[in-house]
């Protein structure tokens, strides 16, 4: 057949084998001697559902990141200058996906198994974590950041803000409706620094007087939260959609939410 | 021609169905370059929540309109070529594929499925999206299945001859969609649709994933090939010339028809759950597509090469001056020319993506729809839009008003996306996410999530937006311009598809015979996915329990 084909299309199907092979050569070293790969099977990582950072050597760090609707755990991880990370993910929910901008970390966060990377952060500064596949409403509101600095050693998981707030001292109950304000899913749409989500930010929402969709203008109370979470398309603030689902709460709960609500200041 | 009277309806129905709801998928184009860029800070306007739009976008003009345009175009390519069709399977098939369709827009615009076109679990929709798209599926599988037995019989009845080339392009691609088609259709029937229905309770999301993208890369080529049949057949016939060489339209359709599927793991270079190895494994395979990519470019440069030289062209380069670039009588020239000149860039962007460890860099970011929409939304796209302008009117006895106007569409189109896919593309360096509606964080000045060095490049694709759309309104304008003027019988009478002769007609019998190139596919399919897919399967995995996109509560049983 070879004989049959014309003199420069045989020209063009021989350039475009040794182009072709030139470039997979470049990716197969780039690969085996530059260690840049992809992520691949981690058949023997246990699957994990809260956050963790451990010390697994000098000047290196496994983290386990948490990507659930709509947040990462830890949002913020402070760590020295020359520190290189394992990071470790999981997800508990749908697909999510994890880059820290700027770098080579880039991941998938998959339900029912851990993805990982390794990275070294040479230089200070703040790396933006962005979620870049579409998890829900909530999705633009997922994100983190990873602080490097030339000052801090490492503290632990502990010490490290978790999930952005103030670090003042929370009666039992506010920290029970802090832990349900994460574990439900508020955070995705409900800011703490007075960012605008989905929804309307928890940050100085405590008796402030809020503007509805009809006009109306409402002070934000026990009897107006608990109507909010319990029937979320009663009253709509201006400028928002009637996305929020019913969240099966007791009573109970909602009044520890509320408790945490009034905190956030 | 005369093409029989049913055939004419189905295939203007097939061509007006989809162009009436691209209206919508234009009008979310643009609404969405605004939200990205922070000129809408909302989660919804006039009612349709951002995402919600964007499944509309994405399903309407990449998998309606795409699939309507082949089928539609492939009847008619089949029974002008072969001198009949079966036509009972042509009115079954259409019939699936409206109710496939409508089942699906249903779901989409009553917010049941903002999932996106990908529908990749645990987020769910409602069961009529999936159950619809795999009807529409089924659909195009039996239009496929009523060309077989014609093109059996003209084989037989001409036993010298070479089937025509636009009828081989034309077959290929549906026998590469009816491969490819099948791991889907599995993915949709055996694990979502159970589910959906809350007949069982987790779904495996790795498999999930993986027959997604089993289909997902010929799906690219099953939008391309009908382009590809358009640009090795009628493209040097507007041209005013031939096709440069026979040959190499029949060795590019069998390579695609050989190298599609084997390859889709190429999209999950981030995924965790699959051994890097096989990734490797499938960038090489995605490799050896450059040969017929490479060939088309050659082939179709030296066609218009030779249209060029009969129109008086000379010289190494003096001839790319004497196309048809804006010439009335061939209007349809600006279409494909266009298409092909922002495929450049596409097709040089996606050799990023498929080269495994470079996909990291740019791996979901806006690259990738900056990407996509050089090919898709280019060449794919602006043949379709110039075909079926062609098709719709001639077939219906409608004479095209204002071609200078028509001409003046494809290059705005192709400005439009030149500048679109350069914000996107500068964006996604920068980190710049897909798929998110940005105005509400990163792209708003008063949030803490503000992200400055995004700024220029969502503008820049603000603007790029906006040229496209203003292509879009004068393409509609026309169309319903001419639709509206007096029928006159002797165009529809004459219509027919304008297919070109070859100036090398070799006579090849590797490329004439489909059956070994049809088992190679299927078993290159075959090789290449088993082994990734028996370690997905022994590796187990616990699964997802279903989440519909507005609550971070599982969602158990049917959504409502």
């Amino acid at each position: 057949m070879w004989q049959y084909i014309d003199k420069s299309e045989k020209k063009v199907l021989i350039t475009a084998s040794l182009v072709s092979a030139g470039h997979l050569f470049l990716i197969a070293y780039a690969a085996i001697f530059l260690h840049l790969t992809v992520p691949t099977c981690q058949p023997n990582e246990k699957l994990f559902d809260k956050p963790d950072l451990r010390s697994v050597g000098d000047h290196r760090y496994e983290v386990h990141y948490l990507a659930k609707m709509w947040n990462f755990q830890p949002k913020k991880l402070t760590v020295p200058v020359g520190t290189t990370l394992d990071i470790f993910l999981g997800s508990q929910d749908v697909n999510h996906g994890f880059h820290i901008n700027e770098t080579n970390v880039n991941l998938m966060a998959v339900p029912g198994v851990v993805n990982k990377a390794v990275h070294t952060f040479n230089q200070p500064g703040v790396y933006h974590i962005v979620c870049h596949e579409y998890c829900g409403f909530g999705h633009q509101n997922m994100n983190a950041e990873i602080e490097v600095t030339d000052k801090v050693t490492l503290a632990s998981m502990d010490q490290q803000e978790s999930i952005s707030g103030s670090g003042e001292t929370l009666s039992e109950a506010a920290i029970a409706g802090k832990v349900i304000y994460q574990q439900k899913g508020c955070v995705g749409c409900h800011s703490l620094d007075g960012t605008t989500g989905a929804g309307p930010s928890f940050k100085g929402l405590w008796g402030r007087t809020e503007e509805m969709q009809d006009g109306q203008k409402i002070l934000v109370d026990q009897a107006y939260l608990v109507e909010s979470i319990k029937l979320p398309q009663a009253r709509i603030v201006k400028g928002f959609g009637p996305i929020m689902p019913q969240i099966p709460l007791s009573d109970e709960e909602i009044a520890k939410v509320i408790e945490y609500i009034k905190t956030v200041k | 021609m005369k093409f029989p009277s049913y055939l004419r309806k189905i295939v203007t129905a097939m061509i007006a169905f989809p162009t009436v709801f691209l209206v919508f998928g234009i009008y979310h184009g643009l609404m969405q370059v605004l939200y990205r860029s922070g000129a809408i800070q909302a989660t919804e306007v006039a009612g349709i929540n951002y995402y919600e739009g964007l499944t509309g976008h994405g399903v309407i003009n990449a998998i309606l309109l795409t699939s309507f345009f082949a089928t539609a175009f492939g009847h008619l390519l089949i029974y002008q070529t072969m001198g009949r069709i079966q036509g009972t399977l042509v009115k079954i098939s259409a019939v699936l594929m409206f109710a496939g369709a409508s089942s699906v827009l249903w779901a989409i615009f009553s917010g049941r499925a903002s999932v996106l076109y990908t529908f990749y679990p645990p987020l769910k929709a409602h069961p009529a999206f999936y159950l619809g798209l795999a009807t529409f599926v089924v659909g195009t599988w039996v239009a496929f299945w009523s060309w077989i037995q014609p093109v059996r019989q003209w084989q037989k009845s001409n036993p010298k001859k070479k089937l025509p080339l636009a009828t081989l392009g034309i077959f290929v691609t549906f026998i590469l969609w009816q491969i490819a088609t099948i791991p889907v259709a599995i993915e949709v029937l055996a694990l979502l649709v159970p589910w959906s229905l809350g007949l069982t309770d987790h779904v495996n999301v790795v498999l999930s994933r993986t027959l997604f993208w089993f289909f997902g890369h010929p799906l690219v080529y099953f939008w391309l090939l009908p382009a590809y049949v358009m640009y090795y057949n009628v493209l040097p016939k507007v041209a005013g010339g031939k096709l440069y060489s026979d040959f190499a339209g029949r060795f590019a359709f069998l390579m695609f028809l050989l190298f599609s599927s084997p390859l889709g793991l190429h999209h999950q270079f981030s995924d965790p759950g699959i051994s890097s190895d096989w990734k490797g494994i499938h960038t090489f395979l995605t490799s050896i597509v450059a040969l017929p990519s490479m060939m088309t470019a050659f082939t179709l440069a030296a066609s218009l090469e030779y249209a060029a030289f009969l129109r008086g062209g000379r010289g190494l380069f003096a001839w790319w001056g004497k196309l048809p670039y804006f010439e009335a009588d061939r209007w349809l020239f600006p279409y494909f020319f266009a298409g092909l000149a922002t495929f450049i860039f596409g097709g040089a962007t996606g050799v990023v993506n498929a080269s495994y460890n470079v996909n990291q860099v740019v791996h979901n970011t806006s690259w990738v729809p900056a990407h996509f929409h050089m090919t898709v939304a280019g060449p794919v796209f602006l043949a379709i839009l110039g075909m079926s302008l062609y098709i719709v009117l001639g077939i219906n006895g409608r004479e095209l008003k204002n071609k200078k106007l028509a001409m003046v569409v494809p290059y705005t189109w192709s400005l439009g996306i030149l500048i679109m896919s350069s914000g996107l593309f500068l964006g996604g360096l920068r980190g710049e996410p897909r798929r998110t509606n940005m105005g509400m964080s990163y792209l708003n000045p008063a949030s803490p999530d503000f992200r400055p060095d995004w700024v220029t490049s969502s503008h820049l694709a603000t603007v790029g937006g906006i040229v496209m759309t203003i292509a879009m309104l004068i393409y509609f304008y026309l169309l319903v311009r001419s639709l509206l003027s007096a029928r006159q019988i002797q165009i529809a009478e004459s219509f027919e598809i304008p297919l070109s002769e070859a100036y090398h007609n070799e006579d090849i019998k590797a490329v004439q015979v489909l059956k070994p190139w049809i088992i190679g596919a299927v078993l290159m399919a075959c090789l290449a996915y088993a082994p990734p897919i028996i370690q997905i399967l022994k590796d187990g995995n616990p699964g997802g329990v279903g989440f519909t996109p507005d609550s971070p509560v599982p969602s158990q049983g049917v959504p409502k």
